[in-house]
C-alpha cells in the first residue's frame, strides 16, 4: 500500500538503511561524547541531515524543575541557518516542549495549527514549517539528594528532555518510526555509556560545569549583529532598545575585539553580572559570540551552564 | 489664513517633528550605535535647517537666496537617507556618513554665501521648479523601497514611512507650477498642508509603527 505518495517497500527498505547508518554513527559519535547534552548536540544535526527535517530542537527540563521555568533549548538544528535564530526565542514553542514534558507522552504528527496559535502558525507557515511532532524522552536516575553517596558509584541524572521536530509536508510514518527509534536508542546508549551520571555529587559537578563555562566565556570576543531590517520593518524608536541600564553600558563598549574578559576591565563588572548581560543581548539576538579564532559559538547553550 | 501664514505654521510643524526625530534617533544612536539611526539623525536635522532658513528667508527684507540650500540640502539629505536603507554593511554606512557630513558642510557655506548669489537671471523660476519639485525623486525612491520592504515582511511601521514619503513626495511634486505660472494660493496651501500630513505619518511611523 503506498503511504502518503511515498512509494511503498523501496521506501521502507531506504529509510531502513538510513536508520542503520545513523545507528553507527550514534555508536561512533558516543565515544567522544562526555555530557548528554554534548549527544543532543549531535543529533539534532544529524537527524536534519539523514532525515531531512526542516527543523529540530532538544528541550531539556533543567535539574530541579518544578514546573515554574520554562524548559532549556539545548540544541537545535535546521536546514536553513535564519530558521535556527527565529525560533530559538519564541516562548509558544518553548511551552509546546514543556506541555509535551507535563503530559510525558510523544507529541502526534500534526498541523502546526493544532498546537499553535493562529499568529503563531503563521509566523511558521511563512518558514515554511506545516506539521510538527514531539517525541517525549526520558531516563529515570536516582535524583542525587536521595541516592546514599558510596564511593565510586556514580549518581545518575534522571534527565526529562524533548525532542520536536517541524516539517515543511508531512513525513512517512516509517521516517517518523526511524526517528523515535533513534532517539530512544540514543537515550539507552546515553545511560549504559554513563552520559547520565555525575562524577562525584550533583553540587560538585554543577560548579565544575559553571567554572569550565565561565573560563570559555572569558575568552570568548562578542560582536554586534547587524540588522538589516533596522529602519526597514524594524522600527528601532518606537521601544526602548535595551531597558537594562548595566546591559546597555555592556552594549555600548562591545566593538568585536575585545573580549569578554577585556570587557569586564573596562566596564568594572563582574563576569558574572557580564554573563547575564551577554544573556540577554543574545536572547534579544543584538549580539553574536565568537571564539578568538573567529569561529561562531553557540554562546545560550554556554551561557545556561551558568 | 494667507499662503504665507500657513506656510509659517508648516514650516513650525515640520521643524518640531523633524527635531523630535533626530532627539530620538540620536538618543537610540548612543545606545546602539547604529549607523543608520545616526544617517536618520543627521538627515532630521538638516530638513530642520532648511525649512528654517528658507522661513527666515521668506519672511524678512533683506536678500537671503536661501531656496538653494533648502532645495538642495533636503534633496542631498533624503538621498543620503534612501541609500543608507540598500545596503546594511557597516563600511558602506560609515562611508555614507562621511559623504553626508561632507556635503552638509558644502551645503551651509552655499547658505552662508547665498545673500552674494544673484538673485535673478534667465529661466530662474524653472529652475526653482525643477529643483523644488526635485526633492519629490528621493522622497519617492524611498517610499517605493517601504513598499517593497511591506511586500517583503508586512509591518505596520514599513506601510506608514511609506504613507509618509509618498505624502511628502506628492506635496514637493504637487507645487511645481507654483513657480512658474503666477502664484497659486490654494495650490501652496494644498502642498503645505500635504507636507505637514506627511511629516506628521513619519512622526507617527517613528513613535508607534
Amino acid at each position: 500500500m503506498n503511504q502518503g505518495g511515498y512509494g511503498d517497500n523501496s521506501y521502507r527498505i531506504n529509510i531502513g538503511k538510513l536508520r542503520m547508518v545513523v545507528t553507527a554513527e550514534l555508536l561512533r559519535a558516543i565515544r567522544d561524547t562526555h555530557h548528554i547534552d554534548e549527544l543532543f548536540q549531535w543529533l539534532s544535526p544529524a537527524i536534519v541531515q539523514y532525515f531531512s527535517a526542516p527543523v529540530v530542537q532538544f528541550w531539556v527540563a533543567p535539574e530541579g524543575y518544578q514546573g515554574q521555568v520554562l524548559m532549556k533549548l539545548v540544541a537545535q538544528s535546521a536546514q536553513d541557518n535564519s530558521l535556527r535564530h527565529r525560533l530559538t526565542l519564541d516562548k509558544p514553542v518553548a511551552d509546546l516542549a514543556e506541555n509535551i514534558r507535563n503530559r510525558q507522552t510523544e507529541l502526534a504528527l500534526c498541523p502546526v495549527g493544532n498546537v499553535f496559535s493562529s499568529y503563531q502558525t503563521t509566523l511558521l507557515q511563512r518558514y515554511g514549517l506545516y506539521y510538527c511532532f514531539g517525541d517525549y524522552l526520558n531516563s529515570k536516575g536516582r535524583p542525587a539528594s536521595s541516592s546514599p553517596t558510596v564511593p565510586g558509584q556514580a549518581t545518575l541524572m534522571p534527565i526529562e528532555a524533548v525532542a520536536l521536530l517541524f516539517f515543511s509536508q508531512p513525513p512517512h510514518p516509517e521516517l517518523q518510526r526511524s526517528i523515535s527509534y533513534i532517539l530512544k536508542l540514543a537515550m539507552q546508549i546515553a545511560a549504559t555509556n554513563g552520559l547520565l551520571s555525575l562524577p562525584n555529587n550533583a553540587q560538585g559537578y554543577k560548579l565544575q560545569l559553571q567554572q569550565a563555562s565561565l573560563s570559555a566565556l572569558s575568552e570568548l570576543v562578542p560582536h554586534r549583529k547587524q540588522d538589516a531590517e533596522l529602519m526597514t520593518t524594524n522600527n528601532p524608536l518606537a521601544d526602548p532598545i535595551i531597558a537594562d541600564r548595566l546591559t546597555r553600558d555592556l552594549y555600548r563598549y562591545i566593538d568585536g575585539r575585545k573580549n569578554v574578559q577585556e570587557l569586564c576591565a573596562v566596564t568594572h563588572l563582574g563576569l558574572k553580572e557580564v554573563a547575564v548581560a551577554l544573556r540577554t543581548l543574545l536572547a534579544e539576538r543584538r549580539i553574536e559570540l565568537f571564539d578568538s579564532s573567529g569561529q561562531l559559538k553557540n554562546g545560550l547553550s554556554l551561557l545556561n551552564n551558568l | 489664513m494667507s499662503a504665507n501664514t500657513f506656510a509659517n505654521l508648516r514650516a513650525t510643524a515640520v521643524v518640531i517633528i523633524t527635531l523630535f526625530i533626530m532627539l530620538r534617533a540620536f538618543q537610540v544612536y548612543f545606545q546602539t550605535r547604529s549607523t543608520r539611526l545616526f544617517i536618520l539623525g543627521l538627515t532630521m536635522i538638516m530638513i530642520a535647517l532648511t525649512t528654517t532658513a528658507d522661513t527666515i528667508g521668506d519672511n524678512i527684507t533683506f536678500r537671503l537666496n536661501s531656496y538653494w540650500f533648502n532645495y538642495f540640502g533636503q534633496t542631498t539629505n533624503y538621498a543620503i537617507f534612501f541609500l543608507s536603507l540598500v545596503s546594511s554593511s557597516e563600511k558602506y554606512l560609515r562611508n555614507l556618513v562621511r559623504w553626508q557630513i561632507a556635503l552638509s558642510a558644502l551645503l551651509l557655506m552655499v547658505l552662508l554665501v547665498g545673500h552674494d548669489l544673484p538673485s535673478s537671471f534667465p529661466s530662474l523660476g524653472v529652475l526653482r521648479a525643477i529643483f523644488s519639485s526635485g526633492r519629490a525623486i528621493p522622497c519617492f525612491l524611498i517610499c517605493f523601497y517601504y513598499i517593497a520592504a511591506f511586500v517583503k515582511k508586512e509591518t505596520r511601521f514599513s506601510l506608514l514611512m511609506a504613507a509618509g514619503f509618498m505624502i511628502i513626495g506628492l506635496a514637493y511634486y504637487m507645487i511645481f507650477p507654483r513657480y512658474i505660472n503666477p502664484p497659486s494660493s490654494t495650490l501652496q496651501i494644498m502642498g503645505d498642508f500635504f507636507r505637514m500630513f506627511g511629516f506628521g505619518t513619519l512622526l507617527v511611523a517613528l513613535l508607534w509603527g
